[in-house]
């Protein structure tokens, strides 16, 4: 039971692979620019979702500036709601 | 709140009824006006590059003059300006953001200064 729970644990670190660093502090970026489409573009699905941190590997205190900008960025129309695929 | 003047940015669309470019430039000059008019001082006007003319990311409903029901939108023209303002003042320079016709949406927001570690205890006080 223990020996089954440990492997299961050794497995999934196996898939986590490397463990990713927060970009916005790896390039000294203290907030989140909303009109940094090109950024902002990586952190979003296909379908206009914000993707979340254990995916993109951002820090928490990037990921709540993050969600702020992209948020303002899809008030001004620089950003969809929702992905195109779904829209058509 | 303590009155002072802080840096902001503002991304206003311009709507596309009103794009000629003596519609636009007044534009700019009425938002700059009133940005001085409560006590502020425009920094720059960017128009260019990623601004000016731009398709929106989905279509966006807004009313338009003397029109009872919300018109779709397309695409607009993007000005950023960059300005000086004393906190007091932003309700009423909103006010009259959402009182231009010419001025589809706006997003004013504040420029976070990463002060220097001297100048970090004036910041919190």
């Amino acid at each position: 039971m223990t020996e089954d729970n440990r492997k299961a644990a050794g497995q999934r670190r196996k898939f986590s692979g490397r463990r990713k660093v927060c970009i916005f502090c790896a390039d000294q970026i203290a907030t989140v620019d909303y009109k940094d489409l090109k950024r902002l573009q990586r952190f979003v699905s296909e379908r206009g979702k914000i993707l979340p941190r254990r995916r993109t590997g951002t820090c928490a205190k990037h990921q709540r500036s993050l969600t702020l900008a992209v948020k303002r960025a899809r008030h001004m129309a620089l950003m969809a709601f929702v992905g195109a695929t779904v829209r058509n | 709140m303590r009155d002072r003047t802080r840096d902001y940015e503002l991304l206003f669309i311009v709507s596309p009824m009103r794009s000629s470019e003596e519609e636009i430039s007044a534009t700019i000059e009425r938002v700059s006006q009133q940005v001085t008019a409560v006590g502020g001082s425009v920094n720059s006007v960017a128009q260019t590059a990623p601004w000016g003319r731009r398709k929106f990311a989905y279509p966006m409903r807004e009313y338009a003059e003397g029109e009872s029901s919300r018109r779709v939108f397309t695409e607009g023209y993007y000005v950023l300006v960059t300005c000086s303002l004393p906190t007091l003042q932003i309700r009423e320079l909103e006010r009259t953001l959402k009182l231009n016709e010419s001025v589809l949406r706006y997003m004013l927001t504040l420029v976070e200064v990463h002060a220097a570690p001297a100048e970090a205890p004036s910041a919190e006080a």
